[in-house]
């Protein structure tokens, strides 16, 4: 927990998590545990919003629901990935590639290379 | 699941989420004590990180967008629950609200059903009707105008070019013969194209064709639904029977649908059947009695369509003589047909949104007083994090809560009520037209209800929430939220009163009017007089010699009946709206028989015991004698305003007079009598020049006599003579319809009944007004008694005289109501204005009726002053100053 962490850009979360439900059903508490270690700590998952984020996702049609057995024999809501969804993590994604190139783009440019 | 599930199974949902969120607690926990933390530090970081287990519960909540709903009901239920403890407000409040919105329900279910709802008729917008009007005549007297020729009709129809169908009608009288009990029936004779203008189809057979028309091939009728039911029973087989209308033979055609009626209150009502119009060209073009009736093409614009049916009468008038002087004129058939009902639901609509205004002040004002006391209570919501807006919702949803369940009382009151109004009828509302709480009208009821709540609902809740709004109230930075609220509720009470001063101005006036009606003398009396009306069938009465003859035996044998003091018949009786007049000339003052402006008086046809009968003052000469037979030289009698306006300075008796223009070939006729002027018309109208013809000599250029009215004068026993009388009509002819028997007074009340109708319902809504706003004033000065309750028992310590507390209080409610009575002043000189047309010899600014009506206000207004303010001089000044 050394590493200096990066408060989530506005609206990220969600794609976030719609990439993390895209591998397969899962648990809220998977979702945060995966999104920390995926992104090595750096990203720090406001567990707080992270409930909301999903009831919302769920209310848009995004994701869906069910509560499921875990492998410890208790019951837990799991989240998987709509059709509708799908698409909207696609497109999402697809924004977000965009952006980034397009920023690191403006990033890299030299110095006097504006002129 | 959509949002409606979401918010159903909300109960379900939150244990879902309480579970959701343990599993999350748990799994943390059981992490944190794997890396070796105790049980309670492990669950102390798992709460931390998850960032408090309510706080997120809150924001999933939140995350559902269905808050909005739970709130919603929370606030009603408190809002129910705030109620249910304060009974006394809450019946005042919904009381006065059911009674503005029940007031407002009830005007507008006539106006949607008269104004709104849409003839029925197949694009009734396009139909119009077509009335002839008169160079220099009385053009806009009265709906009527004058009707249609036949040649000038049958010219209009060939040649104009803006309409898609014409069609000409008439009322037509028939005894329908052949059955046991031979009624009297209300006809209506038609043109081909009438059924097709209206766009009605028969429910069986078919409408009239123009074959139908042809004399001789016009023995055919269609019959209204109701005669259908009543007579026919329905029956689906009565297309090709025949009937009997005045003992000749009718083949039945068709069967109208039902409310397929062409209705103008006192001018045509619906009919029983209806029979083929057979036009005749070689009619003269000055008989004017069509009604027409025509459906503008689609595209055309009613002004293209008056423009060329002017143009065609113009033409029609510069090729035939006896067309000169006639025009056409368009009328809007919903506008013709709702002429005289419109204006006074107007003034109507426009009374009980007032009466709502003060409903409305009166409830904020309740309300307000009765917020004061609950600022403790926001003051700790608002410490709670509730913030001003959520507030302001949960109050307005309070008074949303009032309006609504006061609204429902309303339309529950005007349903229960709404029968009076039925008394519109006098005022030209159609019996047609059938006064229901339809969709609109309740949709409207709602509409009001929830406008209603956020008009008295606003002004407490902004009170309560922000200083804000009330900030920009202060006139200084010390007057706090307190002193503003009263300045509102000052406000409200002065405009409660103004609004109740513009509605009892107009109460008032129109209530002047009534009793300068009253007063005025008809120049007949109705005392102990009836009428009775006769429709004599042309089959068994089909000449004026056999119809005179007729009414000479019965007024002789009512004559001689005991209680009778006298009996005499009339054509046209007073009061009644039937009236004919028609163009004479003078023989000693051919000043008067220019072309442009000869006299048209009023023309009647009497018997001789009619002035008698109805106490009408002989003047001058003598009244028409059974000497004056038809071989007798015609006589005449004409009124005092004709003898004024026509022979001023000289003796009428042997003037002689003729119908027509000097020319024409009609005999000289002598005047041999004057008479009282009577108010033929109506009571409000002038009289006007008259003429009366003597029956057995019809000297008048049409026939009257098949209708005629019998007045009886009795001592006093009138049901006793109405008896005897029909019997002895009966015993004269057994195959008469019996005539319908009236009491002139009965006669005399109906003419006025409108007048009188619309008094008391502008007097009901200024009575609701005053006691409204009375309740209001009661309110404000209450209030501040007990807010000042204080300051008067220092005052009283401090040797204050009570009479001064009583004349400071009793100041405070003259101030609001003087202040009040004068921007009603201002208001009630508007509002007259529109009541014009209703006024009888009272002007609309007349000065006695608004100082009447100001004193009225500012006594009642003192009177609910004065309650609070004895209070306020009873206050025990030790009790007062330790009171908080």
């Amino acid at each position: 927990m050394v590493a200096p962490k990066c408060d989530l850009p506005q609206g990220t979360l969600d794609l976030l998590i719609l990439k993390v439900v895209a591998l397969g059903p899962v648990h809220g508490y998977a979702i945060a545990q995966r999104l920390q270690q995926v992104s090595r700590d750096v990203v720090q998952v406001p567990q707080g919003s992270l409930y909301p984020a999903l009831h919302r996702l769920e209310n848009r049609r995004l994701l869906a629901a069910e509560w499921l057995e875990t492998e410890t024999g208790r019951e837990a809501k799991f989240y998987r990935l709509t059709p509708k969804g799908r698409n909207h993590l696609e497109a999402e994604a697809a924004g977000w590639q965009r952006l980034t190139e397009a920023v690191s783009l403006i990033l890299a440019m030299s110095e006097g290379g504006a002129h | 699941m959509t949002w409606w599930q979401r918010f159903w199974r909300r109960k379900q949902m939150d244990e879902q989420l309480e579970k959701e969120l343990g599993f999350h607690l748990e799994l943390h926990t059981n992490e944190l004590i794997a890396q070796g933390y105790t049980l309670e530090e492990a669950r102390r970081q798992a709460c931390l990180a998850l960032g408090g287990q309510a706080q997120v519960e809150e924001e999933c909540r939140e995350a559902r967008g269905t808050r909005w709903l739970e709130d919603f009901l929370q606030d009603l239920r408190y809002g129910f629950r705030t109620l249910w403890h304060k009974p006394g407000f809450a019946a005042t409040a919904l009381l006065t609200i059911a009674l503005g919105i029940g007031a407002n329900t009830a005007i507008f279910s006539v106006i949607s059903a008269t104004l709104l709802r849409p003839l029925p008729f197949r694009d009734s917008n396009q139909l119009v009707f077509l009335s002839t009007m008169t160079r220099g005549g009385c053009n806009e007297c009265w709906h009527g105008k004058i009707g249609f020729s036949d040649p000038n009709f049958l010219d209009l129809q060939e040649q104009n070019n803006v309409f898609e169908n014409m069609a000409a009608f008439s009322g037509a009288g028939f005894t329908l013969t052949g059955v046991e009990d031979p009624q009297y029936i209300k006809g209506g004779a038609a043109t081909a194209g009438f059924f097709a203008t209206l766009g009605i189809q028969p429910v069986l057979g078919r409408t009239f064709v123009v074959a139908d028309q042809q004399p001789g091939q016009d023995h055919v009728v269609l019959l209204s639904n109701s005669l259908w039911k009543q007579r026919f029973g329905s029956d689906a087989k009565v297309v090709g029977t025949t009937i009997h209308l005045d003992t000749v033979p009718y083949t039945i055609i068709g069967v109208l649908p039902p409310g397929s009626d062409l209705v103008m209150p006192g001018h045509y009502g619906p009919r029983d059947l209806w029979v083929p119009k057979v036009l005749s060209r070689a009619a003269p073009r000055g008989s004017n009695h069509l009604e027409v009736i025509a459906r503008i093409k689609p595209g055309v614009t009613l002004h293209q369509a008056q423009e060329d049916a002017s143009i065609i009468m113009a033409r029609l008038a510069s090729q035939y003589p006896d067309a000169a002087g006639f025009g056409a004129r368009l009328v809007p058939v919903q506008q013709e047909l709702t002429g005289d009902i419109r204006p006074v639901l107007l003034v109507l609509f426009g009374a009980v949104g007032l009466v709502l205004l003060i409903a409305c002040g009166n409830v904020a004002n309740l309300q307000m007083t009765h917020a004061s006391g609950r600022h403790k209570e926001i003051a700790v919501r608002t410490a709670l994090g509730a913030t001003p807006a959520r507030i302001m919702r949960q109050l307005l949803t309070e008074s949303l809560l009032l309006a609504l369940v006061g609204g429902a009382l309303g339309c529950l009151l005007a349903a229960s009520g709404g029968k009076l109004l039925l008394g519109l009828r006098s005022s030209g509302l159609s019996s047609q037209t059938a006064i229901t709480f339809d969709l609109p009208v309740l949709a409207y009821s709602l509409a009001l209800s929830l406008l209603t709540g956020i008009l008295f609902g606003l002004p407490p809740a902004l009170q309560c929430t922000g200083s804000r709004w009330y900030g920009s109230l202060k006139l200084s930075g010390r007057t706090s939220a307190g002193e503003a609220g009263a300045r509102v509720r000052n406000f409200l009470t002065t405009g409660e009163i103004a609004l109740s001063m513009v509605l009892l101005a107009g109460a008032g006036l129109l209530l002047r009017s009534f009793i300068s009606l009253l007063q005025v003398d008809p120049g007949f009396s109705t005392k102990n007089a009836i009428a009775v009306f006769f429709a004599l069938p042309r089959y068994s009465y089909p000449d004026a010699t056999r119809q005179a003859a007729f009414y000479r035996q019965v007024m002789e044998q009512a004559g001689a009946l005991p209680g009778v003091k006298a009996a005499g018949a009339i054509d046209d009786l007073p009061l009644t709206q039937n009236s004919d007049s028609d163009r004479i000339s003078i023989a000693e003052h051919p000043q008067f028989n220019g072309e442009k402006n000869y006299p048209t008086p009023q023309e009647r046809l009497v018997t001789p015991g009619y002035f008698r009968a109805m106490s009408i003052p002989l003047i001058d000469g003598r009244a028409c004698s059974d000497s004056d037979s038809s071989t007798a030289p015609p006589a005449i009698i004409v009124n005092q305003g004709f003898a004024h306006a026509y022979f001023a300075n000289e003796n009428p008796i042997g003037q002689r007079i003729k119908f027509g223009p000097p020319d024409a070939n009609s005999p000289w006729i002598n005047v041999v009598g004057v008479v009282g002027d009577v108010r033929s018309a109506a009571l409000a109208t002038m009289p006007a020049a008259e003429i009366y013809a003597c029956y057995h000599q019809n000297t008048l250029r049409y026939n009257p006599l098949p209708h005629m009215y019998l007045v009886v004068l009795t001592t006093g026993s009138d049901q006793a003579v109405t008896h005897a009388l029909l019997d002895k009509i009966r015993a004269l002819d057994s195959n008469l319809p019996l005539p319908q028997v009236q009491p002139m007074d009965d006669i005399y009340a109906e003419s006025i009944a409108a007048r009188r109708f619309n008094m008391l319902l502008l007097s009901i809504f200024a009575l609701m007004a005053v006691v409204l706003a009375a309740v209001g004033i009661y309110g404000v000065i209450s209030y501040s008694v007990v807010s000042r309750t204080q300051e008067i028992g220092i005052r009283l310590a401090l040797g204050a005289v009570r009479f001064h507390i009583l004349r400071m209080i009793l100041w405070r409610g003259l101030a609001l109501t003087l202040t009040g009575v004068v921007i009603g002043m201002a208001g009630a000189l508007a509002f007259s204005r529109v009541l014009r047309s209703m006024l009888y010899h009272v002007s609309p600014t007349d000065a006695l009726t608004f100082t009447a009506v100001a004193l009225l206000l500012a006594i009642v207004a003192m009177c609910a002053t004065y309650l609070p303010a004895r209070r306020a001089t009873k206050i025990d000044p030790m009790v007062a100053m330790r009171s908080e």
